[in-house]
């Protein structure tokens, strides 16, 4: 085995600490060597040994470590990595939409397979297959799959891009840093008009998490240590089966601290709507929904989505005819089931229940609102309101009013179905 | 390139290196305004012209060129070389001589102040 020479030590030690593209460091190099190489053939020239003249022209050349950590700052400059940004931005953009193309061809051979295996499945257990109308589950799931897909791609393209053309600077790491940042910040603009269900906010976490996975893993090979056993060739599909496994693992905690968090946080970010009194055969029952929202205390969203953290507040208007003919007014909150409530849906009152899960008595003639404390019932995912009242000629406990949908499981004066989240 | 090695240099008046701080980049850009030239003949003439005075490391010399190309002040060639490893030659660009006139000048001027406060009674 050949001894390396005081020249190859030193240019191995300075190439350990020349922490840049392999191209640049090899340059650099490359550009050393040739510099110990005249200084050694000038000393060999006059006399020197060529062990000692190579000595000679290290020394003179100066310590490695400080020579290589000035040349890493050197090339080390924000320009430089400005540049690697814009040129990390284009490849990144074509990887992501390479993403969604082979996230979306995944996904329909995933969904053809789901498909025919839920219809063998349900064949077996004798059961009608559920439809599309009803798979939101799935839908939501594949669309994850697909944005996963092109975001941690696209990511790791951008980061691989900016690795390889900026030294390993501190600053580098603002990159994707700055990228997840901008990731959760859309994400949260974009959640208010978004579904708020646990799968959709399961995504939301996915983002920013795929984002970040993939950044750190492309800046840190080291981190890929355990993979060194798998075949090169191979090794690019174990880096995106773990990083996707990653993915998919930090999602479900995430879906499961949003379960939890979700209501109250998406709370905060929709905009406020009114619980409202609906549209009723009785004229003094009026909706107010568009003209009283400066009174809405959360966000009750009538067409499918919503979350109550906090007590609802129910808006109504009775005629002074309605204080005159009625007494003991109260609103009923009953436990419903089904999805759509009110929107031509099939759902129904809970049928196992024989009473209100909460009543709360509308004493003053003046009222406009009540407050329902529908926050305790968390468990409950569609409520049905009712006004009800006594009526002061015959003393019977009547529903106000006609239903408001023609369903003849209704029963009673409709206020409202209220859709929240379970 | 000079056969005569810098070991051999003779003994010059040490200068104090805090004093060639501000004025390596001046000095490589005078050196290399005489023509292309690639690092390690940068060495032996910043050496020669001053008569052996400056003594820095050399490794010294590869940031500042590289920084001075950065910042576009010279531009670099490689070109294959009998003596082993190819050599990258250095030449100035027109911000390179504007940058070596500016700093000229305000040596010059700081050379006149010091002489003026220093210059005995």
């Amino acid at each position: 085995m050949i001894e390396p020479t005081a020249v190859d030590r030193y240019l191995d030690a300075v190439s350990v600490r020349l922490r840049m593209p392999d191209a640049l460091r090899d340059e650099v190099l490359e550009e050393l060597a040739a510099h110990l190489t005249d200084a050694t053939a000038d000393e060999v020239a006059i006399g020197v040994p060529l062990e000692i003249a190579e000595q000679r022209a290290v020394e003179r050349l100066g310590p490695a470590d400080p020579l290589a950590d000035r040349l890493r700052r050197t090339h080390a400059t924000k320009r430089r990595l400005l540049a690697a940004v814009g040129n990390g931005l284009m490849p990144a953009a074509r990887d992501t939409v390479g993403g969604l193309f082979v996230g979306m061809v995944i996904a329909v051979v995933a969904a053809a397979a789901l498909a025919a295996l839920t219809r063998v499945a349900f064949g077996l257990l004798d059961r009608p297959a559920p439809t599309w109308g009803e798979g939101r589950a799935v839908f939501t799931s594949v669309y994850a799959l697909v944005a996963f897909l092109a975001v941690s791609w696209g990511t790791a393209t951008f980061v691989r891009t900016v690795a390889a053309r900026s030294v390993r600077d501190p600053a580098a790491v603002w990159a994707p840093i700055g990228l997840a940042a901008a990731a959760v910040t859309a994400t949260i603009a974009w959640t208010a008009r978004l579904p708020h269900d646990g799968i959709s906010v399961a995504l939301y976490g996915v983002l920013p998490l795929a984002a970040l996975a993939s950044a750190y893993a492309t800046a840190h090979p080291s981190a890929w240590r355990p993979l060194r056993r798998v075949a090169p060739r191979r090794e690019w599909i174990a880096r995106l089966a773990l990083v996707m496994l990653v993915g998919v693992l930090s999602a479900m905690l995430v879906a499961a601290v949003g379960q939890a968090l979700a209501p109250r946080f998406m709370a905060s970010l929709t905009p406020p709507t009114d619980a409202y009194v609906s549209a009723s055969a009785d004229p003094d029952v009026t909706a107010v929904a568009t003209e009283r929202r400066e009174r809405a205390r959360v966000p009750v969203i009538s067409d499918g989505w919503g979350y109550a953290g906090e007590p609802v507040v129910v808006l109504f208007q009775l005629g002074e005819a309605h204080w005159s003919r009625y007494q003991d007014l109260q609103v009923e909150a009953w436990r419903a089931v089904g999805p759509d409530l009110g929107h031509g849906g099939t759902g129904a009152l809970d049928p196992d229940l024989s009473a209100p899960l909460l009543i709360e008595p509308v004493a003053d003639p003046r009222t406009d609102h009540i407050v329902l404390a529908l926050d305790r019932y968390r468990d409950v995912g569609t409520y049905a309101l009712f006004l009800v009242g006594t009526e002061r000629s015959t003393g019977d406990r009547v529903i106000i009013g006609e239903p408001a949908v023609s369903e003849s499981t209704y029963y009673g004066t409709l206020i409202h179905w209220l859709l929240v989240a379970r | 390139m000079t056969a005569t090695s810098p070991s051999e240099v003779p003994a010059t008046p040490d200068i104090d290196p805090q004093l060639l701080k501000g004025t390596t980049a001046m000095l490589i850009l005078a050196v290399i305004d005489d023509g292309e030239l690639y690092g390690y003949e940068i060495a032996q003439r910043l050496r020669e012209r001053s008569d052996g005075a400056f003594e820095p490391s050399e490794g010294s010399l590869y940031p500042a060129l590289h920084r001075l190309e950065l910042e576009g002040a010279l531009s670099a060639t490689w070109r294959a070389s009998d003596r082993g490893p190819r050599r990258r030659y250095y030449r100035l660009t027109d911000a390179g001589r504007g940058l070596l006139a500016d700093s000229r000048d305000r040596w010059g001027a700081f050379v006149r102040v010091v002489d003026r406060v220093a210059a005995p009674g």
